[in-house]
């Protein structure tokens, strides 16, 4: 069950959702079973609006689903768990307390003494590249770096699983690149086990042990992609021929569901 | 930074002289027939009778009062409003707009006119005044703390469900902060509001407290004391609306630069 640190990994057993609205119930996610081994860093993949954040949600013990189960480490999730940590595309920091203040947060609410937790988010801000920002506010920061700080809070607690919301989906596409750059190093050393959602094949390619591509909605797993390229990642990746077929074959697979949903091709890219 | 600096006392010179020349004017008006010394007084002539006021205990006794007028009334406006704004809070958003509309217009009511009727319940004592003016307080403040929270960003809102943070801490740590920047204007209103309403009600019908003092000084003629009197409101409502700003920064560091 458990990897390397406290890595956990992330069952989802037949996990159906509907949601009761006006237009009576639309179903969300379909039946689906996968599931993320400890340690290791998974993509989610698929056209807009297919679900995935609903399924990070799923996760996150944020949503229960309608039907099936979703285990962490063997325990279902029923609510938020201490041991999961979300990032979420805005960067969603607290305005009024400094850099150092935002990343300590998950301990200070914790209860966690305030030397103790001082000392170990001055830590994670070295580990994110902002040691220099501690007393900074996040007004005071680029999107690109309050994004890190927001990734250093998520890291704060040494989280066994840690949910990622199309965190780079906000930055401008060279800050993005840099910041998948960086999450691979620093999640090479963290070493928790990650559940990314993301609609930007490259980027799923680049981070991930493994890309799960999901249908329109309601989601279902089209197929799961074992991402075979050695790490530590090299910093050339795109340019490989690995890279490029495995961003291809992701490609192929979206692109036949458009077509079998018989709507004009427009993956979410 | 020297240049900073240099600029922020510039600006502090320029407002201290922005209210010279009006005293200047003022002065000038009045000894040159411009403006009538009867009605209009002068500041020369006003400044001793400040000085007075200070050691006359007539004077404390009315501060008193207003000061517990205007506390009291503004306490519980604020408390009940803080509480009715929650309370909005925690209903559908269809339901809070319908009663949302009723507190609002409670705001178009002169809440004045009930005065009389109040006096007649709790006689010529000070409840009448402070729950007047805990209404007045209560809408400003029953719309501020409705609207800055559902103004709340939804990532903040996920970050406390995702962190399992618990209603209180989450109101305390995140949810209070973050809607200061909106509520503290309706505070402030609020206090405005029950600064006017308490001595307009002190002004009508009351046997002490600033408005009094200030009708008394009229129709006694002492109108070198009733601008003293006026002079002095003024600055308190100055004073207390620093010290709104100076806590508003103190719960928003942030926003101090």
């Amino acid at each position: 069950m458990s990897g390397p640190g406290n890595a956990q990994s992330l069952e989802f057993e037949d996990v159906c959702l509907e949601y009761a609205g006006r237009h009576g119930v639309t179903p969300a996610v379909s039946g689906l079973t996968a599931s993320v081994d400890a340690g290791r860093f998974v993509s989610l993949i698929g056209p807009s609006g297919c679900g995935k954040s609903t399924l990070l949600d799923i996760a996150g013990g944020l949503l229960p689903p309608t039907s099936g189960v979703c285990r962490l480490g063997g325990t279902d999730v029923t609510g938020p768990q201490s041991t999961t940590s979300m990032v979420f595309q805005e960067a969603a920091l607290l305005p009024w307390r400094s850099v150092l203040d935002n990343v300590a947060f998950p301990l200070e609410v914790k209860g966690v003494r305030a030397s103790e937790r001082r000392a170990r988010a001055a830590e994670l801000l070295r580990t994110v590249g902002l040691d220099g920002f501690a007393n900074a506010y996040p007004s005071e920061l680029s999107g690109g770096m309050r994004q890190r700080v927001s990734i250093a809070r998520a890291l704060v607690t040494d989280p066994a699983l840690l949910l990622m919301d199309e965190p780079f989906g906000a930055l401008d596409q060279q800050t993005r690149s840099m910041m998948g750059l960086e999450l691979t190093r620093t999640w090479e050393r963290v070493q928790c086990s990650v559940l990314f959602v993301t609609h930007d094949i490259g980027e799923a390619v680049a981070l991930s042990d493994e890309v799960w591509v999901l249908s329109r909605r309601p989601a279902r797993l089209l197929t799961r992609i074992e991402v075979d390229l050695p790490r530590p990642r090299a910093d050339d990746l795109p340019l490989q021929p690995r890279f490029q077929e495995l961003e291809a074959e992701i490609w192929g697979t979206l692109r036949e569901e458009s077509r079998a949903m018989g709507v004009p091709e427009r993956v979410g890219v | 930074m020297a240049n900073a600096r240099l600029r922020d006392v510039s600006v502090v010179a320029a407002r201290i002289g922005v209210v010279a020349a009006l005293v200047l004017c003022w002065e000038l008006g009045s000894r040159s027939g411009y403006l009538d010394p009867l009605t209009f007084s002068s500041p020369s002539r006003v400044a001793p009778q400040f000085v007075d006021l200070f050691s006359s205990p007539v004077v404390s006794v009315d501060l008193e009062s207003t000061v517990k007028n205007v506390g009291f009334g503004f306490a519980s406006g604020a408390l009940a409003g803080g509480v009715l704004g929650l309370l909005l809070l925690g209903m559908g958003e269809s339901v809070r707009g319908i009663l949302l509309n009723y507190v609002v217009s409670l705001q178009a009511i002169p809440l004045l006119v009930f005065y009389p009727l109040l006096l007649t319940i709790f006689g010529l004592t000070r409840l009448p005044i402070v729950i007047i003016v805990a209404v007045v307080v209560m809408v400003p403040v029953t719309v501020g703390v409705t609207n800055s929270f559902a103004a709340v960003p939804r990532s903040l809102v996920r970050l406390t469900r995702a962190l399992d943070l618990s209603r209180g801490t989450a109101l305390r740590k995140v949810y209070l902060p973050a809607a200061v920047p909106l509520l503290f204007p309706s505070l402030r209103l609020g206090f405005l509001l029950a600064m006017v309403s308490a001595i307009g009600m002190e002004f009508v019908v009351a046997s002490q407290g600033l408005g009094y003092a200030v009708a008394h000084s009229y129709h006694a003629f002492a109108t070198d004391q009733m601008y003293a009197l006026i002079v002095f409101i003024c600055l308190l409502a100055v004073v207390v609306d620093v010290a709104l700003t100076a806590v508003e920064n103190r719960l928003r560091r942030d926003r101090v630069a």
